[in-house]
């Protein structure tokens, strides 16, 4: 009885702990889109990368459906920038939102509940390994428990040192064997020491305990799922650790439980599937049948020795007098267990197979996790290293194919997804289908009077990862302690050329707020506070802050301990925000007898840059660094330390300060003392020279000491010095250098803001000088790109005579290289796509010279096609309108699945005189059954509907508008086309209703535009995409 | 007293109870009440002090008893349907954003008021609100870009003006030629007409030169400024901006309201005043509608009977047929 009663009392405490943390948010499902990452691989398990569209098949529910979107991600694979001997991985002070996007999420998921305590260090040995070796710079982390103990990383982070000490304290605490608490129940029984019914319910007792310990684990994936679903990142990746789920699903014989956890299963695979999350599990028990846990778990846990066991299974084999009596009333009175319970005591006959299946049943749910989820399981080996490699090589090449799932009721039910490549014998793997939850309320807002901005509030509460709307970067650093805080200062920066001001009697008005909070490692409220700045701007002052960006200061109180600082700013003129998560580590002063607050960076260039604070802010902080952390060899890094003494006990120190490069040779060196002044803090400030410096990283590594070496404290940060080495030598103006260093060094805006503050006549002095340089191809590239952009776009305010001077230059140095290359190809396309809409006979120039260098290049043929086309709308020609028709064709002939070309020759046909109304529609409709991108099908849609509005088939167009619709459902035109058509169909009602939601739509977004209108500027919405492939081809 | 608006009034259901194991019941719509926005002026001056003795109302022909006569009193829900194109750039916004403060302050506390935007896209800015300066602080915010959708425009701000709002009134601004627009002419000239918004257009012929300054740099935006590219292009021929003037006439008149063109940015603001003062001097005649079939469209002839005037009115209302609802 005791026991049972001791088992219960341990439900109770479990169950506890998890109604405390398991209050995750209930996110509202509105499923629109389905994307499934699929593996592709031959039969050496090759990743096959030569697949189209065309190749998939992907069934719903066994219901074949069209992929609206395709893509083949091949990313590199993660490489540690370099490793300092004797120091933690140096982690930079500036974190930035930029780039969020591009990289993949995981939570480790460490099973505690399901991992043996002296398993544990295997469980930190891996998810070490995996953090050390594979976590990109641009990935985002939690460690999570399943049983929700404290040891874990309350927020997502790129903070790989913070995750490692999360993970550190990791232990396992699963219970004894499933397997063997019933074969001790069976001797227990078999001895005649407890009676059939006590059997049965111990029995009961044990089951319950394992199901809610699956559950509990399952609910947690389920969770995790959850917020892995609701924040970006290009792959989302649940990894899972421990020892697996032993819980049999299938069979136990008193399984009221079994249902249950066989439902939490589907659920936490349903959910995965929902939000994309792929698992990937790793059971750290390496190469296993359960056999040694006969041993190990019998000494350890039961108290009983293996031996003892050994001999009680001799005994019963032999039959001891208690048990044969016992088989001796079986056989007279007939059995008076439950059969059900008789089953699972012969199940347990032979224990080596019991324990066996145990070790069976935790890799089948490791491997179902994994294979239902499109991830990989590494169990049953001891090259776990080897799997943490095949999980990272698996994430970085994969197909993303996407759909409109047909039916997105949320009702809870798992819908089957299958994808399969035709006529191929190749290995498919992909997820197998999600569950859309029923509708859930989103917790309720408590609406706390915290002084931060109501329009960021809930954002940097409640988001996992930081929005990205606004690229911003931070850097916070504590300058000030005293007894109980630290005095943090927080320095935000942000470009602001997306920002929109308002023009008011020549001067530049608009508004910035800058909310910051912190949170304590439970995600608890510590401090908050907020900044907002009116903008009023002089002409001048503006087009300097375009180039230095926007930079503000805010301060507050932080007590010691790790934090994370979330700071959000908000941008009034256009309605944007963007947000980053900050980790802040402050000491506690009691843990030294000196503190030292973190290297500020900054450097001499930016000096002059004017900072947005208040003079309150702006006076107590005594060095003040800013978030670059890229300098050229031309500038200087200005470095400030703050150290405190917090026990003021030794009144001079000696402080040493080194900065290391990549190979760890050390190219700058200072030992200085310092004397304490009573009560305050000591600031040391470094300045070094660049000049020398060869392009790459730089340690900067600052230790201080007491007199007697005992009290010691150190910090470091990193920077890098921007370079091209083919740059090297050039005998150029050095500031047009540094422009094409930073240029190629992926400083795009910064290059493209300085160049367009330069007069004409110095652009044309450096071109000369470039010109007779004998620079090398790719300088000349680098220099033809950048004058190109300029020339390109309509920003930065330059006059049409600027831009044309920047093309010309980009022309005069293009002679230079040679011709017929990719890159020659690429820049006559690009100029083309440029021109094509305003000045059509500059676009064709550009063709006709790509076409005498590529004849019967498809993309060029198009082109050519696109640019009559629009011509002949501007004349109403039709004769140029049969040009296009003719180009299009040959582009098709050339290329068959050229997709956009079969649009317009649709919409050309549908424009030409005659009966083309069959033709127009038999290539519209090809597009809409072959083409993957959303983009053509939208236009493909709006252009079929408009086909059928002219022969006045309402409903049909209506059809067709609603697809285009559900093609892009924040495009306005769509809706406003459907509402027209609704209304010529009798609905007056749906069309009213159709047509106040396009009013809602958010097409005041920065980035919105129609795809309607994107096609009738012809090409130039792939300009973007096509100076970065460009610049990609700078270096080849 | 809430008024209800013109098409939609009460659902009234037949029957005293409904179970759903009936064989069918159904939702019959009537028109509960109907109510005319007149203006009367002559020789342009309001004229005041009428009532119900001096109109003669006539819907499809056939004489209706006049239920009441309202001035003043009856709060209006104003929907500011304003170009924020490329084209309005400059001093046009600043006087444009001037003359709407004027006019909101000319509303009373009960009117509402909304904001809608059109350039390449429409956009509400505001729903229809008392509160105003969060109207005109959003007012505020408006960036002229892009191309003129006006009758995209134009075509949002009607579909706000249906119930709930009252006595809806719609204020369409503009000074450019639509070239982005897929609603066509006579499709808005119909929803015009079906709408019992009383519509009132103020639209500038003064080029803009900070928009042709800008423009310059516009690339495929400049083209784009001149010429439309589907649906409803450059069919028509003759000077534009004749066409446009004349179009916009039908538009008011079709709304019952008026025409008003000016060609110095700089009296924006008296015409917004006028605009202020015609809806303030209208006159809300209401009749319930006897001897005329439910749906479809009414026609409506409204006469002054002892005095003499002008008088502005919607030409007719429209009625949806109505439908049956249930099993």
């Amino acid at each position: 009885m005791l026991a049972r009663w001791t088992l219960l009392l341990a439900l109770w405490s479990l169950a506890g702990q998890t109604d405390r943390q398991q209050e995750p948010p209930v996110f509202r499902t509105e499923v629109t889109f389905i994307q499934v990452d699929v593996h592709v691989m031959d039969q050496d398990g090759r990743f096959v990368d030569d697949l189209k569209s065309a190749d998939f098949e992907i069934f719903e529910d066994g219901v074949p459906q069209t992929a609206a979107t395709f893509e083949m991600v091949d990313l590199p694979m993660p490489v540690q920038l370099y490793a300092e001997p004797d120091l933690p991985p140096t982690v930079s002070d500036v974190v930035t939102n930029e780039g969020t996007a591009e990289g993949h999420v995981y939570a480790l998921v460490l099973d505690d509940l399901h991992t043996r305590p002296q398993r544990s260090g295997r469980v930190r040995q891996v998810a070490r390994q995996f953090l050390e070796l594979w976590f990109g710079e641009n990935d985002m982390a939690v460690v999570t428990t399943t049983g929700g103990t404290s040891e874990q990383t309350p927020f997502f982070t790129r903070n790989r040192q913070l995750l490692l000490e999360a993970i550190d304290k990791f232990s396992g605490r699963q219970l004894r064997s499933l397997t063997l608490e019933q074969i001790e129940l069976r001797e227990e029984y078999l001895l005649g020491r407890i009676r059939p019914e006590t059997l049965a319910l111990h029995l009961r007792a044990l089951d319950q305990e394992h199901a809610f310990r699956a559950r509990t684990t399952l609910s947690h994936l389920q969770s995790m799922s959850e917020i892995l679903g609701s924040m970006e990142g290009h792959k989302k990746v649940i990894l899972f650790i421990g020892e697996g789920i032993s819980y049999d699903m299938e069979g136990f014989i008193l399984g009221e439980s079994a249902d249950m956890v066989a439902y939490d299963t589907r659920r936490a695979v349903g959910s995965a599937g929902l939000s994309n999350v792929s698992f990937y599990t790793l059971d750290v028990r390496g190469l296993t049948d359960g056999q040694e846990d006969i041993l190990e778990i019998s000494r350890a846990s039961s108290g009983i020795p293996f031996q003892q066991v050994l001999k009680n299974r001799e005994r019963r084999e032999q039959g001891t007098p208690e048990a044969r009596a016992a088989q001796r009333r079986e056989r007279q009175e007939g059995s008076p267990l439950d059969p059900r319970v008789r089953s699972l005591m012969e199940s347990l006959e032979i224990e080596s197979q019991a324990f066996a299946e145990e070790a069976r049943r935790s890799h089948d749910n490791l491997r179902l996790l994994a294979e239902e989820t499109g991830g990989l399981a590494a169990v049953n080996q001891n090259d776990l290293e080897k799997g943490l490699h095949d999980l990272i090589a698996d994430n970085r090449r994969f197909y993303r194919l996407g759909y409109y799932p047909p039916n997105v009721t949320a009702d809870g039910r798992f819908r089957t997804i299958e994808v399969r490549v035709k006529g191929k014998d190749l290995d498919v793997r992909a997820r197998k289908g999600y569950i859309v939850p029923e509708k859930g309320e989103r917790l309720a807002d408590d609406a706390e009077d915290d002084g931060l901005d109501p329009r960021l509030r809930r954002d940097l509460l409640d988001r996992p990862s930081p929005i990205t709307d606004l690229p911003l970067r931070v850097t916070a650093f504590p300058f000030r302690l005293s007894e109980e805080n630290y005095t943090v200062g927080v320095v935000a920066e942000c470009d602001i050329h997306s920002f929109r001001f308002i023009e008011e009697r020549d001067r530049y008005k608009d508004a910035v707020t800058l909310s910051a909070v912190v949170l304590d490692e439970k995600g608890a409220w510590v401090s908050g506070q907020k900044s907002e700045f009116d903008l009023v701007l002089e002409p001048s002052d503006r087009e300097q802050m375009r180039r230095d960006g926007f930079r503000a200061l805010s301060v507050l109180d932080v007590p010691p301990g790790s934090h994370q600082l979330r700071v959000g700013v908000w941008e009034e003129g256009a309605e944007q925000k963007g947000s980053v998560y900050y980790d802040l580590a402050l000491p506690s002063s009691a843990d030294s007898e000196l503190v030292m607050g973190g290297i500020l960076l900054s450097s001499k260039s930016e000096e002059s840059v004017s900072v947005a604070s208040t003079r309150a802010a702006r006076d107590s902080v005594p060095f003040l660094p800013s978030t670059r952390r890229e300098f050229t060899t031309r500038d200087q890094v200005l470095a400030g330390v703050q150290i405190f003494p917090s026990r003021a006990q030794s009144k001079e120190i000696v402080v040493d300060a080194t900065v290391r490069d990549a190979h760890g040779k050390t190219v700058f060196e200072s030992k200085e003392r310092h004397t304490f002044r009573t009560g305050s803090p000591l600031l040391v400030r470094y300045q070094i020279d660049l000049s020398s410096l060869s392009p790459g990283p730089y340690v900067i590594d600052v230790q201080a000491r007491g007199p007697e070496g005992i009290a010691q404290t150190r910090q470091s940060n990193i920077f890098h010095v921007i370079d091209s080495p083919f740059l090297a030598d050039l005998q150029l103006a050095p500031d047009y250098v540094d422009l094409l260093r930073s240029y190629t060094g992926g400083h795009i805006n910064q290059a493209r803001r300085q160049l367009a503050t330069w007069t004409d006549k110095r652009v044309k002095s450096v071109v000369e000088q470039l010109s007779a340089s004998g620079a090398d191809s790719r300088t000349l590239r680098a220099a033809i790109l950048l004058h190109t952009e300029l020339s390109a776009y309509n920003a930065w305010g330059l006059s049409a005579e600027t831009r044309g001077l920047h093309l010309e230059s980009a022309e005069t140095l293009l002679e230079l290289i040679p011709s017929e290359t990719a890159f020659d190809r690429g820049w006559l396309l690009t100029m083309a796509y440029v021109y094509q809409g305003s000045y059509p006979l500059m676009s064709l120039d550009f063709l006709d010279r790509a076409e005498r260098r590529f004849p019967d290049d498809p993309e060029i043929l198009h082109a050519e096609g696109v640019t009559y086309e629009l011509q002949a709308a501007l004349k109403g020609d039709s004769n140029i309108l049969q040009k296009a028709e003719s180009l299009f064709r040959r582009a098709i002939k050339a290329d068959s699945e050229l997709a956009e070309a079969h649009l317009r020759l649709g919409r050309v046909l549908q424009q030409r005189a005659g009966n083309r109304t069959e033709e127009a529609l038999h290539e519209l409709e090809w597009v809409e059954n072959n083409a993957s991108d959303p983009y053509l099908l939208y236009l493909a849609n709006l252009f079929l509907g408009d086909l059928h509005m002219r022969a006045k088939r309402f409903d049909r167009a209506a059809e067709c508008y609603r697809a285009a619709v559900e093609s892009k459902p924040h495009w306005q035109i769509a809706h406003i086309a459907l509402s027209h058509a609704l209304r010529a169909s009798g609905d007056r009602s749906a069309a009213g209703d159709v047509m106040q939601k396009a009013l809602r739509l958010p097409v005041h977004s920065r980035s919105y535009v129609d795809g309607y209108r994107l096609y009738s500027l012809g090409q130039l919405n792939k300009v973007p995409q096509m100076f970065k492939e460009l610049r990609q081809g700078i270096m080849e | 007293m809430r008024l209800l608006g013109l098409a939609i009034a009460l659902l009234a259901v037949t029957g005293r109870d409904i179970y759903p194991q009936e064989p069918s019941y159904r939702f019959e719509r009537r028109v509960d009440l109907v109510a005319v926005d007149i203006a009367v002026t002559d020789d342009g001056r309001p004229v005041a002090g009428l009532t119900e003795a001096d109109f003669e109302v006539r819907d499809n022909g056939i004489l209706q008893e006049i239920d009441g006569v309202q001035v003043e009193t009856a709060p209006v829900d104003a929907i500011l349907v304003l170009d924020h194109s490329m084209s309005v750039a400059g001093q046009k916004l600043k006087e444009l954003r001037a003359a709407v403060d004027y006019f909101v302050a000319g509303l009373r506390s009960d009117d509402r008021v909304a904001l809608v935007t059109f350039s390449g896209y429409v956009r509400l800015w505001q729903d229809l609100t008392t509160d105003r300066s969060v109207l005109l602080k959003k007012l505020g915010r408006i960036v002229p870009s892009g191309l003129t959708s006006l009758k995209d425009g134009l075509y949002g701000g009607l579909t706000l003006a249906k119930p709930p709002a009252e006595r809806p009134i719609v204020v369409l601004f503009s000074d450019g030629l639509d070239n982005a627009s897929l609603t066509g002419e006579s499709e808005l000239l119909e929803v015009v007409r079906e709408s019992n918004a009383v519509v009132y257009v103020v639209c500038s012929s003064q080029p803009s030169l900070e928009a042709t300054r800008r423009g310059a740099y516009a690339l495929a935006n400049a083209r784009m400024e001149h010429e439309r590219f589907f649906w409803h292009g450059s069919s028509s021929s003759g000077d534009p901006r004749k066409q446009r003037k004349k179009f916009l006439r039908r538009v008011a008149d079709g709304g019952g309201g008026q025409y008003f063109e000016i060609d110095d940015a700089s009296r924006m603001k008296s015409e917004f005043r006028r605009v202020v003062e015609d809806i303030r001097a209208r006159y809300l005649l209401t009749y319930y509608p006897t001897g005329v079939a439910e749906s479809g469209w009414h026609e409506l002839d409204v006469k002054l009977k002892r005095h003499k005037g002008e008088l502005r009115a919607r030409p007719g209302y429209y009625v949806e047929p109505s439908g049956e609802v249930g099993q």
